[in-house]
């Protein structure tokens, strides 16, 4: 049995490729990067030691291949594969094909993934298990019949989900026996172009819960800790904006006894590597297990500044077959720790996604940021791929202080050629009710996207702005027009005095 | 000197420009203001001395609209000098009523599905197809109450940034 990877492939773009080559460089242990005809110019092309073209830019031709990753695995050389996180990361076919390879996968074992990847499965794992869940059917729903009475049964509103579930797809929330029948359409045609999967089941949709989870790291021989508890509650139709560690909603207590219970189930299933068991919380803080990640999430580095832990470096040692070299008690969290996600989504057209050439970035830096990105001046946002393009990270002492410095390094990051959503956050920032911890999973549907309040200091520094901007610009355009030549008979000069004066 | 006109949301602002050495005088609100003005990155991004305060500004100009960003505030303002603020009042007074929209699309992407058909009427804000990029479904909406006159895409088809969507009348 080998001890550590002499070669990893990382079978993943953008910022999370980045962040696993920092490791791998890291551990010294050298590096193949995948990319599509688009990503030719990608930093993670560029940073790693070896970089094969897998396929066109859309991703099932390219990052989607398991037998273009299984190649290049091959011809490279390398002895395991990094999935990171969305594309094939739960995938338990590409886990199968590593293990048939004789390629170490960076993850759980194949069985593990297609388990906790059936959402009903996972769901009965946990209730054999005596972990609260979300009241709702047992099995998938047969028919209009049958979700008309699980629903009554539960209770109006309910949620209807893939049973293949992941990233919010399939997924309804029916408020109105009326509603039921169209939104069981609905999510069923997602779920099936989505996952080719038209399984549904129903839970209870709950109000004002909190969105909870646990990152635990699990090794083969049975050794397993929880890495405490992330805040994800402030999402944008089911995809997570901003998250924090730990949870104000969390005391010691609940900590332990959350903690003890996602390690538990990892146990039970014969968990290896990180992830992630997610809850919702309500207002007695009941939990209830709402679906396990078996994989690194894109919030993972919160719980890194937190607690001092290098997730990756311990999913790399776990994978080849090293022993957890942490112990519960070892875990003493620090501090506080948020994330922004940064998108390429105009937050004042609908968080529309925003297309384009990225001219110049200015990254904030100083003390307390961290900053996980893979934009750089002249790099294209394509429509093939996450508009995720950064994610910036801060750390406090307090939550009051972390929020202060997000709301700083918020500031500085100026991304310029496409519209973020950089504005929305400083505003979440700023929001009396983010900064009393009055959230829950539904506050976004509440706070109506962004709004335009621009206060009077703002409007008058803007109006002058924009005022001497176009004072420059007519400035230029008639120093420009001055300096054509006079008189050579042509209607050049006069057009274009009246241009610039336009 | 040369004046403008700054239309923001709830007042009008003329501010008037003169130049002075590296630096610009502006009147402004019956203030007179030293202002710097430095383009520090294109296409947008400024950096604004105004009294010595020290501000950057995304600005963003198309025509004579400004979007301008300051500090997580998006500010929309309309800028014209003397000559054409005249000559936008007496296009405004020999304006006829406004005839056929065409919705475009404002990104690139893959049309999933269309929404309406021709002769339906549509309400401000009603969605009119749905176009998939960056693996989000985005509706996009129709700007005003309207009449469907045409729907220029079909569902499975890519369309590019600017594509004629749909008129509406």
């Amino acid at each position: 049995m080998f001890t550590t990877f002499r070669k990893v492939l990382v079978a993943n773009r953008g910022e999370v490729a980045l962040r696993i080559l920092r490791a791998c460089s890291e551990l010294g242990m050298s590096t193949v990067a995948v990319y599509s005809e688009v990503d030719r110019n990608s930093l993670h092309v560029r940073y790693a030691d070896q970089a094969f073209l897998i396929g066109p830019a859309a991703a099932r031709d390219s990052y989607l291949r398991i037998d273009k990753l299984i190649e290049v695995a091959r011809l490279s050389g390398a002895d395991g594969i990094h999935p990171g996180y969305g594309f094939l990361a739960e995938s338990p076919k590409l886990a199968a094909a590593c293990r048939d390879a004789g390629i170490g996968f960076v993850g759980p074992s194949p069985e593990v993934v297609a388990l906790m990847g059936d959402k009903l499965a996972a769901r009965k794992a946990a209730c054999d298990l005596g972990i609260p869940v979300i009241p709702g059917s047992d099995g998938p729903i047969e028919s209009i019949d049958h979700a008309r009475q699980v629903a009554d049964e539960i209770g109006f509103p309910v949620i209807i989900k893939a049973v293949a579930g992941g990233g919010g797809k399939g997924m309804r929330v029916v408020e109105h026996p009326d509603a039921l029948a169209a939104a069981m359409a609905g999510a069923r045609g997602e779920a099936a172009a989505a996952f080719g999967d038209d399984r549904v089941y129903i839970e209870k949709a709950l109000d004002g819960v909190r969105h909870v989870e646990f990152q635990i790291l699990a090794d083969r021989f049975g050794n397993a800790v929880h890495l405490g508890e992330r805040e994800c509650s402030i999402q944008r139709r089911h995809q997570k904006l901003i998250e924090e560690a730990p949870s104000a909603s969390v005391d010691a207590g609940l900590r332990e006894e959350m903690g003890c219970v996602a390690v538990r189930l990892a146990r039970a299933v014969g968990y290896e590597s990180a992830g992630t068991v997610e809850f919702l919380l309500d207002r007695d803080k009941r939990y209830y297990f709402l679906e396990m990640n078996t994989r690194l999430q894109v919030e993972h580095p919160i719980t890194e500044l937190i607690t001092g832990v290098d997730i990756v470096t311990e999913q790399l040692r776990i994978a080849a077959g090293r022993r957890l070299r942490i112990q519960q008690s070892d875990i003493r969290p620090k501090g506080w720790a948020i994330e922004c996600r940064i998108a390429a989504e105009d937050p004042y057209n609908d968080f529309l996604p925003s297309i384009g050439r990225i001219n110049n970035v200015y990254e904030p830096s100083g003390p307390g940021v961290r900053v996980d990105s893979a934009i750089y001046d002249g790099c294209e946002v394509t429509l093939y791929y996450d508009s995720l393009i950064a994610k910036l990270i801060c750390w406090g002492e307090t939550r009051g202080q972390a929020i202060l410095r997000m709301r700083r390094a918020l500031s500085e990051f100026k991304i310029l050629g496409v519209k973020t959503n950089i504005p929305f956050h400083l505003q979440l920032m700023d929001s009396p009710t983010f900064i009393a911890n009055r959230i829950d999973t539904r506050y976004l549907e509440r706070q109506t996207s962004v709004e335009r309040t621009p206060s009077k200091d703002g409007a008058r520094l803007a109006a002058i702005a924009a005022a001497a901007v176009a004072y420059r610009a007519q400035q230029e355009a008639l120093a420009r027009a001055a300096e054509i030549p006079r008189g050579d008979g042509t209607a050049w000069r006069s057009t274009a005095r009246k241009l610039a004066l336009r | 000197m040369k004046k403008f006109y700054v239309q923001t949301d709830d007042e009008l602002v003329e501010v008037e420009f003169e130049e002075q050495g590296q630096h610009l005088l502006i009147r402004a609100g019956g203030e007179e203001l030293i202002v710097d003005l430095r383009k520090v990155s294109e296409p947008s991004l400024f950096s604004l001395i105004i009294d010595n305060q020290s501000h950057e500004v995304f600005v963003e100009r198309c025509g004579d609209e400004y979007d301008v960003l300051v500090e997580g505030e998006l500010h929309r303002l309309k800028v014209q000098d003397e000559w054409a603020r005249r000559l936008a009042s007496i296009q405004r007074r020999t304006k006829h009523v406004e005839g056929a929209l065409e919705i475009k699309a404002p990104m690139p992407g893959i049309v999933l599905r269309v929404e309406v058909a021709v002769g339906d009427t549509v309400e401000r804000g009603q969605g009119i197809i749905v176009l998939g990029a960056m693996k989000m479904e985005n509706q996009i909406k129709s700007p005003r109450k309207g009449i469907v006159k045409s729907v220029e895409v079909e569902p499975g088809q890519t369309v590019e940034q600017g594509k004629t969507i749909a008129v509406i009348e």
